[in-house]
């Protein structure tokens, strides 16, 4: 209960100069707060960033170890394929010498050539035409050298001649 | 934040009232219900602007500063019931006057123009707690009071603050005008020309003067007079004047107290006399001799009891 005739007025709390004061620690301290803020926001940021990049360019790793293994791979088949066509080369030559090398008395009615060797079938007029003609080539690229002969009834001579050897016949290519 | 703005601009409060053409100021803290007076000045009337100066130097520092004073007006009063209505009864316009129930007890009220005139008497001061003296008066005599009514008064130049008092209420309050303002120099200069005359007369009947028309024997006597009337006497006869009319004004105050059947009554035995002057104590013999009352008379310092007040007013 008031003993005063009249009310206290209102007061203000601080005084003026005060008020300027605290406004502008109020405001520097929002400012301050908004950069730590914006930093640590920021910074969060870029952590996720840094962890996004990181799994990225583990990524980007593994892609290149899988690319470098496939272009080995590649690499690695190119020269098997060219080792292939150069044997191939060199066995459609061997062939075209081999059947160059065959004379025109002689017919041959099978050839087989493989990895070990090469097996002729044919038929000669006589031996010695089969041995001066034939043989005699083939005993300078093969190593080693046998002939059979079968008389047919027309005095000619059927022959099998296994030749083994040097010769290297195409391989599949293996992948 | 509480703590840290009552630390850094705590309640402070600047007391004053006026008197004998000066303003006796206060300033103080106001802490835990308590008001610390710091520093104490007086200020002439004159130059209240001092007065304005001051607060604003004091509020630049401290912006919760109260200004606070002692309502001196003479239009004002108090009376025993503590509402509005009663005031008619007591032959008082309720339109023309500010009241405050006190304690839920007794009314104390003042004119609404003095009070306003008084708060425009000192240009660029906000009053925040206006006190009437009756409420100082009841305040300061609160520990002296007991069931039976005894009576207190303020004096302050030339106004009495006229109150009966019990534990539980008011009986009876009045201003009492001992000598007037602007109006006292008349006044003052027709009494001591009362005085003057009564003298002559008296002399005239001691000495057994012929006619008081003879010219030439007023003017010997009037010299007479003056020299007689050193500079310390003449102040003694003032007061004593002065008391004498105080004594009539209380016993005519009593007498409308013990016969006005609108106020209760009972005897008074006790008279107390807190004075803001020097009144002497010839008074408190006059009182205790032609009253037969027990009287006593202490020294009244407004700021102290304001201070309590506004400690209670502005932290209770």
């Amino acid at each position: 209960m008031s003993y005063s005739f009249i009310k206290p007025k209102r007061k203000p709390k601080i005084d003026s100069e005060s008020r300027m004061i605290m406004l502008f620690g109020a405001v520097t301290a929002l400012l301050i707060f908004g950069f730590t803020a914006y930093i640590l926001l920021k910074r969060s940021s870029m952590q996720t960033e840094i962890v996004s990049m990181r799994t990225k360019t583990e990524s980007f790793h593994l892609e290149s170890m899988e690319f470098k293994k496939e272009i080995a791979r590649i690499e690695r088949l190119a020269r098997k394929y060219d080792t292939i066509s150069t044997n191939n080369t060199l066995m459609k030559e061997s062939i075209q010498n081999l059947f160059d090398l065959v004379p025109d008395q002689i017919t041959l009615t099978k050839a087989i050539l493989d990895r070990n060797g090469l097996v002729l079938y044919g038929v000669t007029p006589s031996k010695d035409v089969y041995n001066y003609l034939l043989l005699a080539p083939l005993k300078s690229v093969f190593q080693r050298n046998v002939t059979t002969f079968y008389p047919l009834e027309n005095g000619w001579w059927r022959f099998v001649s296994v030749n083994e050897g040097s010769i290297e016949a195409g391989s599949e290519v293996e992948e | 934040m509480g703590k840290l703005g009552h630390y850094f601009w705590p309640k402070t409060a600047l007391l004053f009232y006026v008197f004998e053409e000066k303003i006796h100021c206060a300033f103080g803290y106001i802490e835990e219900g308590e008001f610390d007076i710091e520093q104490r000045r007086e200020i002439d009337l004159s130059d209240s602007s001092e007065l304005t100066r001051w607060l604003e130097e004091i509020r630049q520092t401290y912006p919760k500063t109260y200004v606070c004073s002692m309502l001196d007006t003479t239009n004002q009063g108090a009376i025993p019931e503590c509402s509005k209505a009663s005031l008619e009864k007591y032959g008082i316009d309720a339109a023309l006057v500010h009241t405050l129930c006190v304690d839920d007890s007794w009314l104390a009220y003042t004119s609404l123009v003095e009070m306003k005139w008084f708060e425009q008497r000192f240009k660029g001061v906000e009053f925040d707690l206006l006190y009437s003296p009756f409420v100082l008066l009841y305040r300061k005599c609160m520990p002296m009071l007991d069931r039976k009514p005894a009576l207190f008064m303020l004096h302050q130049n030339g106004v009495v603050f006229f109150a009966v008092f019990s534990k539980e209420r008011l009986w009876f309050a009045q201003v009492l005008i001992i000598s007037p303002g602007a109006e006292s120099e008349v006044a003052a200069d027709m009494q001591e020309d009362e005085a003057v005359e009564l003298a002559f007369d008296l002399e005239m009947i001691d000495e057994e003067v012929e006619s008081i028309s003879d010219a030439d024997l007023l003017g010997e006597f009037k010299e007479d007079l003056e020299e007689e009337r050193s500079g310390e006497d003449e102040s003694a006869f003032e007061l004593l004047e002065y008391n004498l009319n105080f004594f009539e004004e209380m016993k005519g105050a009593l007498s409308r107290f013990y016969h006005d059947d609108r106020y209760s009554h009972d005897f008074i035995e006790r008279v107390t006399i807190f004075d803001m002057d020097d009144l002497g104590g010839d008074l408190v013999r006059y009182i205790e001799d032609e009253l037969f009352m027990k009287a006593s008379l202490h020294s009244f310092d407004p700021i102290e009891v304001m201070a309590e007040l506004v400690a209670h007013d502005l932290e209770g």
